[in-house]
């Protein structure tokens, strides 16, 4: 059986506008998500952060420069583009790629070790051995959100939007239930 | 020491860990997940990083032509559409009339999830990321774990 066509067809002009909004919104609470927000982030499967966990967290978030976060950018989209179906979209020579591991190190090193020594000390004593990877991971987190957020990189990713065709996404939403999907 | 626990957490904030969700939103999300092939997910692995290659601090490391990126947004649509029209169009349908209007944002996250998972999970980038552990100090961050 197929759908009610015309009744689906006003149903979906009415819905275009509504499903651009869902599209860009879902895109911003993803991304947001996926890569956090720039806050200081809490330890992975933990409800309520311990205080010296919190402590350094907003300690890396506030003492990483822009500068930092650049390279970390950097490192980070450098290294995403090992992967096959990217690879041949950037080129980055073998040194650029070391330089920046390197520099990512230094970044870390000072964070830890110089800008925010007591609360890793203190944090690594409540905390255990996760600090360190916590750490490193709210770093990266905090730069892909700046990476992410950026208005270029934001309107390349809801470009798709361009593209979708709403009437068939509308279409789909809108079949009665226990209605044979029509499928295409 | 950084890698594993990074990669965890990168992953676990890619959505390897479920959202809260009823159980409609939970079949929706499961069929997107099982009907997107590796050929869709490279292709979204592949316009995720074209995007965020957008920036511009990076930029100068890309080699991205516009009809590239055309031609991935259009894939990636077409991706959406058929899991969502085609592939999983009962799931879609029941989530949206039993839990409401934001179906389509969640099917979207889930699909730009599957590709920052697939993008992060390959070994060579894997690989790329974890190498940052032989850069580090190790006596350095003993030495400030053990004093302030």
């Amino acid at each position: 059986m197929r759908p009610r066509r015309g009744i689906i067809r006003k149903e979906a002009t009415v819905k275009m506008t509504a499903v651009k909004t869902k599209v860009m919104t879902a895109l911003a609470i993803t991304l947001v998500a996926a890569f956090g927000t720039g806050r200081p982030a809490r330890a992975e499967g933990r409800a309520e952060p311990r205080p010296d966990a919190q402590a350094l967290a907003k300690c890396l978030v506030n003492s990483t420069t822009d500068g930092d976060k650049d390279d970390l950018v950097r490192w980070f989209v450098a290294s995403t583009a090992q992967h096959p179906a990217a690879a041949e979209l950037i080129s980055v020579t073998p040194q650029q790629r070391a330089n920046m591991a390197s520099r990512v190190a230094i970044v870390f090193e000072r964070l830890l070790t110089q800008d925010c020594r007591t609360q890793f000390h203190d944090a690594r004593k409540a905390e255990g051995d996760e600090t360190v990877s916590m750490s490193f991971a709210i770093l990266v987190q905090t730069a892909l959100g700046d990476l992410i957020e950026n208005p270029t990189v934001s309107s390349a990713l809801a470009n798709i939007d361009s593209y979708l065709d709403k009437e068939k996404i509308a279409a789909a939403m809108a079949d009665a239930p226990g209605e044979a999907p029509s499928g295409n | 020491m950084v890698f594993a626990a990074l990669l965890g957490l990168v992953l676990a904030a890619a959505g390897r860990t479920p959202a809260q969700a009823g159980q409609y939103a939970d079949q929706l999300t499961k069929c997107l997940v099982d009907s997107t092939t590796d050929e869709d997910k490279a292709g979204l692995a592949r316009w995720i990083f074209a995007s965020a290659a957008q920036n511009p601090n990076v930029a100068d490391l890309a080699a991205v032509t516009d009809e590239q990126r055309t031609e991935m947004s259009k894939s990636v649509a077409a991706i959406f559409e058929r899991v969502l029209t085609q592939d999983c169009r009962t799931q879609f349908r029941d989530a949206k009339k039993n839990e409401g209007e934001n179906m389509l944002s969640m099917s979207f996250g889930t699909l730009v999830q599957v590709a920052m998972g697939n993008l992060i999970d390959n070994p060579a980038v894997s690989g790329a990321l974890g190498g940052i552990d032989k850069e580090l100090n190790k006596q350095k961050f003993a030495e400030a774990a053990a004093e302030p």
